[in-house]
């Protein structure tokens, strides 16, 4: 045997040592590698000095979002935290620990950056499209829709839903159900939307009547709760029409999370509104709370 | 060593194990569960007293039912001595806090006095990680080395989760320590027949303890095939299981005696108990970013959870202990000369023991198909066989060490008893770290807590961190504020109350949607699938839409874990 064959047990025992060393060391040290309340405000301060409406703020790693927003929640509005995507936003505020980088900064324009203790802050220029003026947004003007329910077989009358507010938030009273725009959990990430639960075997439309129209119509559709989700699995389908012409037919079902559409709306665009419907129905409807959010771009 | 010496080192770990996680129990949030042990504890014990003052009444069904209909999925053994601990220890106000208790008193208890309801209940669970570590002492003494032993005792206890659920009142780490209980007796009683009967209680009490017991005998089995299979090859006679027989027998026996609901109607109830266990309803579970909710579940879940919540030194050397045990038994075969027994009962493969029941709960978990919601707390029992795995590579280090440096045996004991401390200390510094949030806590090698939630790993469970908001609660919540607590329940409200942590007048709005709504102060506990519920914060808080502001964020180590909100006053 070699000398080194002979002393692997030393080479052991100092591996181990090491390894002691290292997990003890990271241990006794991991709460002060963590940014403390001095870090956090001096990062809310540079952030508002230079914040503007129409910049996003985003966190990196995404699970620390809460404790971003207990410094910076009130530059948030629920519309940005539960955006559908990054397409309205000029700039973006990337906070971020540990050198984690947030997914809407991918192929963005770094402008400024600086660190605050632990916490690192980033100014990005967003990426083409962006910032993108969206002509209507139809889960804000969900107050504005005529709802309405009929069998999906098409036998009997379109009954109405009665406008319902709930929360003080837009809302419609139908058959057994409750249409209204809401904080969506779509694969457990929020998204504001419409959420229109599926009522039984019916149909129900929401008609906008008058929607200035340009070069897109984009949209997303999910299913919103995951207890919804665990306990059916069946496709929602949703069906968009413009001036009665149907220009989108789509299915959803739970593995598709915030599914994105986009519609070519450039023969509709110009001064004069059109009449947009959206219908929604399931083969199977327990459990199938869909939620869609649907905006005209230019 | 003297078997007294032995016995006198495990009495003194006995104490220290109770001690130290009696005093990080004060400082621990209740989790649901032990919520509902608390009452049922409680209702137990109403029997007892019951059996004392009126044992003709006691006996019927209908008090039987009255007293233990409460929370029968579960055995009564643990509840029961809960139970116990607080009416013999508590200091009552009992009749003060009408409503917060299952059953209404017009008077004190007449009691000791000397603890806290809270600790009064936990203190049977405490004993219960007292007796594991000392067990495991005695196990790995007996087996290999009292250094083995006392390196193993340590590195049981100090583990975060393990050390987590030992404070608990509840059933998941005492059933730990029957399970090993049972191992170490059915051990024994292979080489000494008077060690039978013991196995036959220590099985009793498992089954008692959790219904994990009823896996026992299959992994005694396993290794009792394989030491008769070596023992006929040897040309030794067959010799009968008479362990096995003492199991059969007092096993069911002291299940039945000590659960009174399963002395009426025994064989529905029974199959009852069971069905809830086969067909329990699905919780959620996060595993590397995925919410597991249904079948199936991942096969490498309880695997990937072992590495990345053990402390890493433990885990390294367990791993180190499974490669001499089976360079050993390889060894062994190949009739290597050099090759020396390394316990004097190694006729009866201490060694293969523990190896089985190291791997035996994870694959319980991996290859049966069963739920993972459980998380850690369901093959908790891999832990002390780890840890005696842990104690064997390190004694072997040691000795193979300083036979290359030429040192003698005192210096082997020396160099044994510092390496022992060296190696216990990244497992108690890792201990100390994840104290009060042991279900949040990952170890380095996922980076620690932040690394969990970096990996998609399950944040918490069992709601009990709110503890940690009350402080918060209690100086800026107005007079009869309206909370809507989240999945933290009203048992555990209720003992918070009991304990002087949470304002009385503080409120519970219940459960789901009606209860956000109803609430002027709401919490979102962080788990991947409970995201909707702080959605739902937003949109009855924030009608307008205009801010995302908590109120307040308590983190564990940068990690949030309780996001509270409070509803604009107008």
């Amino acid at each position: 045997m070699t000398a080194t064959g002979k002393r692997w047990p030393l080479l052991l025992a100092a591996l181990l040592l090491a390894l002691v060393v290292i997990e003890t060391g990271a241990a006794v040290r991991a709460r002060s590698r963590v940014a403390g309340e001095a870090d956090w405000q001096a990062t809310a301060a540079a952030v508002r000095a230079e914040f503007r409406p129409g910049d996003l703020i985003v966190f990196a790693p995404a699970w620390m979002d809460p404790v971003g927003r207990s410094y910076l929640g009130d530059l948030m509005p629920i519309e940005m935290v539960a955006r559908s995507d990054a397409d309205r936003y000029g700039r973006i505020w990337e906070v971020s620990i540990r050198g984690a980088r947030a997914a809407e900064t991918a192929g963005a324009e770094r402008e400024v950056e600086q660190d605050h203790g632990l916490v690192h802050v980033a100014r990005w220029k967003s990426p083409p499209p962006a910032p993108v003026t969206v002509r209507y947004d139809f889960t804000a003007h969900l107050a504005e829709a005529l709802v309405t329910q009929l069998p999906v077989d098409g036998r009997g009358d379109e009954r109405p839903c009665f406008q319902d507010p709930r929360d003080g938030d837009a809302g419609f009273g139908c058959a057994s159900t409750h249409v209204g725009r809401r904080t969506l959990e779509i694969d457990y990430r929020p998204r504001r939307g419409v959420l229109v639960p599926v009522d039984q075997h019916l149909v129900t439309r929401l008609e906008y009547r008058a929607v200035p129209l340009g070069g897109t119509l984009v949209g997303y559709t999910g299913l919103h709760d995951y207890y919804a989700r665990k306990n059916a699995d069946g496709p929602v389908d949703f069906v968009v029409f413009i001036d009665d012409e149907t220009v989108y037919r789509g299915r959803t079902g739970n593995a598709d999370a915030w599914k994105r559409f986009a519609i070519d709306t450039s023969r509709f665009a110009g001064a004069a509104p059109h009449r947009v419907r959206f219908e929604v129905s399931a083969p199977a409807p327990a459990w199938r709370n869909f939620g869609f959010h649907v905006e005209a771009r230019p | 060593m003297s078997a007294r010496r032995r016995g006198l080192i495990a009495l003194l770990l006995f104490f220290a194990g109770t001690l130290v996680t009696f005093q990080a129990g004060r400082t621990q949030g209740f989790p649901r569960d032990e919520g509902y042990y608390f009452e049922a504890g409680e209702l137990y014990a109403g029997w007892y007293e019951e059996l004392l003052t009126h044992p003709s009444k006691a006996l019927t069904r209908a008090s039987v039912d009255r007293w233990f209909g409460y929370n029968h999925e579960h055995p009564a053994l643990m509840k029961t001595l809960f139970g116990l601990s607080w009416r013999l220890l508590h200091r009552c106000e009992c009749p003060r806090q009408a409503g917060r208790h299952p059953v209404a008193y017009s008077h004190p208890h007449r009691t000791l006095s000397l603890l806290s309801e809270a600790e009064a209940f936990r203190l049977p669970a405490d004993l219960f990680a007292g007796l594991l570590v000392a067990l495991v002492f005695l196990f790995g003494a007996q087996a290999w080395s009292t250094g083995v032993g006392l390196v193993a005792a340590v590195l049981t206890l100090a583990a975060p989760r393990m050390f987590f659920h030992a404070q608990l009142a509840c059933f998941d780490a005492p059933v730990v320590t029957t399970w090993v209980a049972c191992v170490w007796a059915y051990w024994r009683a292979l080489s000494d027949r008077r060690w039978g009967w013991r196995a036959g209680v220590a099985f009793g009490l498992a089954l008692a303890t959790k219904h994990n017991g009823f896996f026992l005998p299959f992994v005694l089995g396993a290794h009792y095939l394989v030491v008769t299979a070596r023992a006929l090859r040897r040309g030794e006679r067959f010799r009968f299981p008479v362990v096995f027989l003492w199991m059969a027998g007092l096993g069911p026996l002291i299940e039945l005696a000590h659960w009174p609901w399963l002395w009426f109607d025994t064989v529905a109830r029974f199959r009852e108990y069971l069905a809830f266990h086969l067909h329990h309803v699905y919780y959620n579970m996060e595993y590397l970013g995925t919410n597991y909710n249904k079948p199936p579940f991942p096969w490498s879940y309880a695997f990937v959870m072992t590495l990345f919540t053990v402390p890493v030194t433990t885990l390294a050397l367990g791993l180190g202990g499974a490669a001499v045990l089976l360079d050993d038994w390889r060894r062994e075969r190949r009739g290597d000369p050099s090759f020396l027994p390394a316990s004097p009962f190694s006729a009866t493969c201490p060694g293969l023991l523990v190896g089985l029941n190291a791997l035996f709960p994870l694959c319980i978990i991996a290859f049966t198909g069963a739920p993972i919601f459980g998380g850690v707390k369901h093959f908790l029992a891999t832990l002390p066989f780890l840890a005696l795995l842990a104690g064997v590579a390190l004694d072997r280090l040691v000795r193979y060490s300083v036979g290359v440096l030429g040192g003698t045996v005192r210096g082997a004991r020396m160099a044994m008893a510092g390496a022992g401390v060296l190696v216990c200390l990244p497992a108690v510094a890792e201990t100390v770290r994840s104290h009060p949030y042991g279900l949040t806590h990952y170890n380095l090698l996922a980076g620690g807590p932040a690394g969990g939630a970096d990996l998609g790993l399950n944040r918490q469970y069992w709601g009990y961190s709110t503890r940690g908001v009350l402080p918060w609660l209690d100086e800026h919540a107005p007079r009869h504020a309206a909370v809507y607590w989240h999945d933290t329940n009203q048992p555990i409200l209720n003992m918070n109350v009991r304990e002087g942590l949470l304002r009385e007048d503080i409120g519970n709005t219940g459960l789901e949607e009606p209860g956000v709504r109803a609430s002027s102060i709401a919490m979102v506990i962080h788990e991947r699938h409970f995201n909707k519920y702080e959605y739902w914060i937003w949109d009855f808080f924030f009608p307008s839409g205009r801010t995302t502001k908590p109120a307040r964020v308590l983190t564990h180590e940068g990690v949030p874990i309780v996001t509270v909100y409070e509803r604009p006053r107008p």
